[in-house]
């Protein structure tokens, strides 16, 4: 491991792996982040147990008041800090050791993480100790305790001072580099960057007035537009993941296989479709609102939505026709599908990717979709089918994308080994099995009309009851062992990392790389018929699953209005 | 005497992050919040009767 000096300060070291000239002051940004991002996650995890065991009504764990207090911890343990953290630590590295530039303000990028850090100790200490029963949305008028908000505002101050970071240095690289296009991954990240200005920007619209607010400075919080502008900060947080995970599986394409995509000006047309189109689809979540109009919400919801579902389309198609370009290369040619036969499954960031496209696809973004559109999600809009679709995007699609890269970033951006790599190749499988069987039975719960964030449904000393279908008692128990497994899953992926990254043999070089990196497939310039045929049958098979599920919902949806 | 190629426009486009960045922003803020902002404010007050009614008073 070389190092190189920069006016006497030793700046650089040459990965010995990847060739990278990384730059040593973004690398121990990015590690404390993504040790933040894993501590998040941990909480997230406990959290979700305690979660899993209440709601299965059988067990019905915890008492009311905790139940509303580990949800609040829950959504925003699992949804912001796990996530946008690991997105920094991605943003800091990618943007210097993958452009081979240098870290524009290293000041910036520490002040930005001690922020950062600050507001998610304020946040889950307020949370802990009850002063913000107000769950992950904290629609006003809940009203949580001031250093709730303020927490927030630090938190998201500091992740905005790093993304300044990430553009700074991309404008660096440029100067060096005229006339260059980004690599696609960076491209992807930039994509989530711009996206990240948006949703932090809205967060600081709505939380400093609502830190007023619970001060009592500003008397009054309209619940209308703390609604609308709360959601420019809820779901476009989860958009930032969308870009960053598709980022993440080209990553993991090109890593386990040596796969790159057939057509970069299409993947990166699809990232520019994100940018304009994904984060108007807030408006799904006011649309049974009524202040704002059916014309506002079907623009946002249908036209321009649409663009951003046909981005996700396209990178469907692109990554898993990438490892087939690349399969096929290596002399896979058999058939449909002997690339994917043949493919290096023991290797746990390729299952962990091919799962993570599975699941985000076939489960996170149908369901997405069919909760997007003004008809149909009048059906599930409010059940328990709403978490169930985050299951499958933001917990199977970019969770399980995150923690397949990871296994590449212990060696290369911590430098120590892999522990316990045997168990490794299990860990994908357990976590996105559970993950899967959680979101599908959720989806399920919902459709019967349970509902979400609701300690008890059966109402249990009310005034009155409500006896639901006896199958969703079935749907109940998938229910539980698809969270158990998914929780078991993800602490032995925490075990992993944490003794790995503190207690972990170092990484000497090369010759102990555990996990394996492909040599580059070398693309054609140009193609002659069906490249990917495979993946074009499996397309087709996607896009069967999609009508099938849009019409049963339209089918159920005329089965509650009679239609003349 | 040779000529440096000059790229094509849409790669300027997408190579443009700047660019990028002003479109995302606007597109989102005139589509989704300065609208909706509009549709709310334009949102009557709800009558005083209606408001009485249900607050029991």
């Amino acid at each position: 491991m070389a190092v190189a000096t920069h006016g006497g300060e030793q700046w650089f070291r040459t990965c010995d792996v990847t060739g990278f000239k990384v730059d040593v002051r973004a690398e121990r940004i990015a590690k404390v982040n993504a040790v933040m991002a894993v501590v998040s996650f941990l909480i997230a995890v406990i959290a979700a147990l305690l979660l899993v065991l209440t709601r299965w009504q059988i067990i019905h764990l915890l008492p009311v008041d905790w139940y509303y207090r580990v949800l609040t911890l829950h959504g925003l343990d699992a949804l912001v800090f796990w996530i946008i953290f690991f997105e920094l630590a991605a943003l800091v590295f990618g943007s210097t050791a993958f452009l081979n530039t240098r870290m524009s303000s290293p000041f910036v990028g520490w002040t930005g993480t001690a922020l950062a850090i600050l507001g998610f100790l304020m946040v889950n200490y307020m949370i802990l100790t009850g002063n913000a029963d107000v769950l992950m949305t904290s629609y006003a008028p809940l009203k949580a305790h001031p250093l709730f908000y303020l927490g927030m505002i630090l938190f998201a101050v500091g992740a905005l001072l790093i993304v300044s970071t990430f553009f700074a240095n991309l404008m660096i690289w440029r100067r060096e580099n005229p006339g260059q296009s980004l690599p696609l991954f960076v491209y992807g990240l930039m994509a989530a960057a711009i996206i990240a200005v948006i949703t932090i920007v809205s967060g600081a619209i709505i939380y400093i007035p609502t830190f007023l607010w619970s001060l009592g400075i500003i008397k009054d919080i309209d619940p209308a537009v703390y609604k609308l502008v709360w959601w420019g900060l809820g779901h476009p947080s989860q958009q930032i993941n969308v870009s960053a995970h598709v980022a993440v599986w080209y990553l993991l394409a090109f890593l386990t296989v040596g796969g790159q995509s057939i057509n970069e000006k299409i993947s990166r047309f699809a990232f520019i479709l994100y940018i304009v189109a994904i984060n108007v689809a807030s408006a799904h979540h006011l649309l049974v609102d009524p202040a704002v109009s059916p014309v506002w919400k079907v623009w946002n919801t249908s036209y321009v939505m649409y663009l951003a579902v046909f981005a996700s389309m396209i990178h469907a198609f692109a990554v898993p026709s990438a490892i087939e370009v690349a399969q096929r290369k290596r002399g896979y040619t058999k058939g449909l599908f002997e690339w994917l036969k043949r493919a290096p499954w023991g290797n746990p960031a390729f299952s962990g990717l091919m799962l993570s496209m599975i699941i985000f696809g076939f489960i996170g973004g149908i369901t997405g979709v069919v909760n997007g559109m003004e008809q149909t999600n009048i059906i599930a809009h409010n059940t328990l089918s709403v978490p169930g679709h985050f299951k499958g995007a933001v917990v199977g699609g970019t969770a399980l994308a995150f923690m397949s890269v990871t296994y590449y970033l212990i060696p290369l951006l911590f430098r120590k080994k892999i522990a316990f790599y045997g168990v490794a190749k299990y860990v994908p499988w357990i976590f996105g099995i559970g993950v899967a069987i959680l979101a599908v039975s959720m989806y399920i719960l919902g459709a019967f009309g349970i509902p979400r964030r609701h300690w008890d449904i059966t109402f249990s000393g009310g005034p009155f009851t409500f006896t639901y279908n006896p199958v969703t008692d079935f749907f109940w128990a998938l229910f539980g062992i698809g969270g158990l497994l998914a929780v078991v899953g993800a602490l032995i992926w925490i075990v992993q990392v944490v003794v790995s990254v503190f207690f972990g043999q170092p990484f000497r070089g090369p010759q102990d790389l555990q996990i394996p990196i492909a040599e580059p497939v070398q693309m054609d310039e140009e193609h002659k018929g069906f490249a990917a045929p495979g993946t074009f049958v499996l397309v087709l098979l996607f896009i069967v699953a999609f009508i099938i599920f849009v019409a049963l919902n339209y089918g159920w949806l005329s089965a509650m209005w009679e239609v003349r | 005497m040779s000529e440096e190629k000059k790229a094509p426009f849409l790669q300027l486009v997408f190579d443009d992050f700047i660019l990028l960045l002003f479109l995302g922003v606007a597109i989102y803020a005139v589509s989704y919040l300065i609208w909706g902002l509009i549709e709310i404010a334009w949102t009557p007050p709800i009558p005083d009767e209606i408001k009485e009614a249900l607050l029991g008073r």
